[in-house]
């Protein structure tokens, strides 16, 4: 491991830790994604800092970053752009939607029509957009991020299995601990005012961001090469071929994981080796990784659910019975 | 009036005529209008007109040619009193002269009825068995026995129980009994990818099930085995040798699988936790 390559991960970390306190699965996470171009869905409760930590990634890897707030009015072309009619030369111009950057920023995706989803989805499975009758490539590296709250399901549209399944991990932020609660506030108590042209407002962890990149997208690109040189040996393979499988014949669960998901763990499981500064994967790579790779893309059973058993539990059944 | 003799009575009539062409009358149904069918030699005969004391009546039918010159008479007779009567006295010639010229033809009324009987009913016998009781007593037996019907039905159509012998399903075998193959395939060095696996899954849930807690999640337990001196020191040998490229040599991994390979020959393997 070059020392290059543990700047790059520590430095992002470090920058992340500045303004946000705890989550370092998150961040573990985000980095994963980040590493391995795939995408990542976070569920967490209003306050858990979602959008903070994305933003704060992406400050500081100095990624084009975008924010879509997601409505139930939204149309597709509020997202991948449209053909505007330019009255000035009478011709139409192409106007690109949010999605043309680097980190995208879907917030509460589920409150989108299947219309809107299925728009974004299609983008992020074939990484172009087509507007009019022109096909246009998004930025590389392009990283959607989306959010869900978990509790309120009023007025929205759960995202199907299918595009579930685009989502290379889906973890579940849990509210900090005590202490870190308790650091939150200490911060937030240092943090003083805002003055701008004359008016004034506290400010918040959104001020706190640091400006300059801690990273460059060169960086961050010799390090997702550096993630696709690490090993996976067969036996690695092996079990996570066996975990997929047991997915599909454990009697509680209705639908198993698909083949993407053998692929998701394995890339990334090398992405967490590189982060966790190791040339190859390990199976507790696999064990830490399962719950976010494989938990949004299998269904239980109506008998299991009526026994009120859950996908964790289930899920925790397989990872013993496979180790 | 002789029809309450009639209604009560039990009458057979048997017409006997000698001029029927058939050989013997049949009896007729008893206090029943019965057919008769007689062969004269005339064809004008006609029934004589009678009063409401008759003791029998006789209708005609039909007249009709045998073929064979004489006339085929049909009659509708109805005896009221058992005895021996002509037919001449029933039958008139169109000009309303007796038919004399039938002679003596019988029509003869038998009962089946002995002749001294005036009417007696039968004797009591008594029955051998109890009787239970009236008429309602009966229906309410039967009526019991209807609604012990369903339930007799269900327990005779239930399905019978059986008595299956199970046997003590066999023991799973122990940790030690799974390694065996594998360890012993590992120090001969011909252990494949998938024997590698399920030996690296079997070491791990073993010193998992002797070190972490029940409700421990897996990727906790792992930690903590990590952190186990005997197996993190064996986990980690495993890692380097099979996930780690020239991360540990086959005689490393020999020495570690060593107490292995000899205690599982025991049936049991000497854990210091």
């Amino acid at each position: 491991m070059t020392d290059t390559r543990t700047h790059f991960v520590q430095a992002v970390r470090d920058r992340v830790g500045e303004v946000v306190v705890g989550q370092d699965v998150v961040v573990e996470r985000m980095m994963i994604a980040l590493l391995t171009g795939g995408h990542l869905l976070l569920l967490g409760v209003p306050g858990t800092a979602k959008t903070l930590l994305v933003n704060s990634v992406a400050k500081a890897v100095d990624l084009q970053f975008s924010r879509v707030q997601f409505t139930i009015d939204m149309l597709p072309s509020d997202i991948i752009g449209s053909e505007l009619l330019d009255q000035a030369t009478g011709k139409f111009r192409t106007h690109q939607g949010p999605v043309f950057t680097n980190l995208l920023l879907a917030d509460e995706i589920n409150r989108a029509a299947p219309k809107v989803q299925s728009a974004l989805l299609e983008a992020m499975q074939e990484r172009k957009v087509t507007i009019g009758n022109a096909t246009y490539p998004l930025p590389m590296p392009f990283l959607v991020i989306a959010t869900q709250n978990p509790i309120e399901q009023a007025g929205t549209f759960e995202l199907p299995e299918a595009q579930l399944d685009r989502f290379m991990l889906c973890h579940r932020i849990s509210y900090p601990t005590a202490e870190q609660e308790e650091e939150v506030l200490r911060r937030q108590l240092k943090m003083g005012l805002k003055r701008v042209e004359g008016g004034a407002m506290p400010k918040t962890a959104f001020d706190m961001i640091g400006g300059e990149p801690v990273c460059k997208l060169e960086d961050l690109v010799s390090a997702m090469a550096d993630v696709q040189a690490v090993h996976v040996s067969e036996v690695f393979m092996k079990h996570c071929v066996e975990l997929i499988r047991l997915t599909r014949t454990h009697p509680a669960i209705e639908m198993g994981c698909s083949p993407r998901a053998g692929l998701s763990i394995v890339q990334a499981a090398r992405a967490r080796a590189f982060v966790n500064e190791r040339d190859y994967v390990v199976p507790e790579d696999l064990f830490q990784l399962a719950e976010d790779v494989v938990l949004h893309r299998i269904r239980l059973s109506y008998e299991a659910l009526a026994e009120g058993r859950k996908p964790e539990q289930v899920l925790e059944e397989l990872l013993q019975q496979l180790g | 009036m002789r029809y309450p003799a009639f209604m009560r009575g039990l009458v057979a009539i048997l017409m006997v005529f000698a001029q029927w062409v058939t050989a013997e009358p049949s009896p007729k149904g008893i206090g029943l209008e019965s057919d008769v069918e007689v062969i004269l030699d005339r064809g004008d005969y006609q029934p004589k007109p009678m009063d409401d004391r008759t003791p029998l009546i006789l209708r005609l039918d039909q007249v009709r040619p045998d073929g064979k010159g004489r006339f085929a008479y049909s009659f509708h007779c109805l005896g009221f009193e058992p005895g021996t009567y002509r037919l001449a006295d029933y039958l008139i010639h169109p000009d309303g002269t007796p038919a004399k010229d039938l002679g003596e033809t019988p029509i003869e009324v038998k009962s089946i009825l002995p002749p001294d009987f005036q009417g007696e009913l039968n004797p009591f016998s008594p029955s051998p068995l109890p009787k239970l009781g009236g008429y309602r007593n009966i229906l309410t037996l039967l009526a019991i026995l209807w609604l012990c019907g369903l339930p007799a039905l269900i327990w005779l159509g239930r399905k019978k129980k059986v008595v299956q012998v199970e046997e003590p399903p066999a023991p799973a075998p122990s940790y030690a009994e799974r390694l065996r193959p594998f360890v012993e395939a590992a120090a001969a060095g011909t252990l494949s990818t998938s024997g590698q696996a399920e030996l690296e899954r079997l070491l791990t849930g073993y010193w998992r099930e002797r070190i972490a807690l029940p409700d421990q999640r897996m990727s906790e337990a792992l930690a903590a085995l990590k952190q186990h001196p005997e197996a993190g020191a064996l986990l980690r040998a495993l890692e380097r040798w099979l996930h780690q490229p020239g991360g540990a040599s086959n005689s490393e991994i020999g020495r570690l699988l060593e107490p292995y390979r000899r205690e599982t020959l025991n049936g049991t393997v000497e854990v210091r936790a």
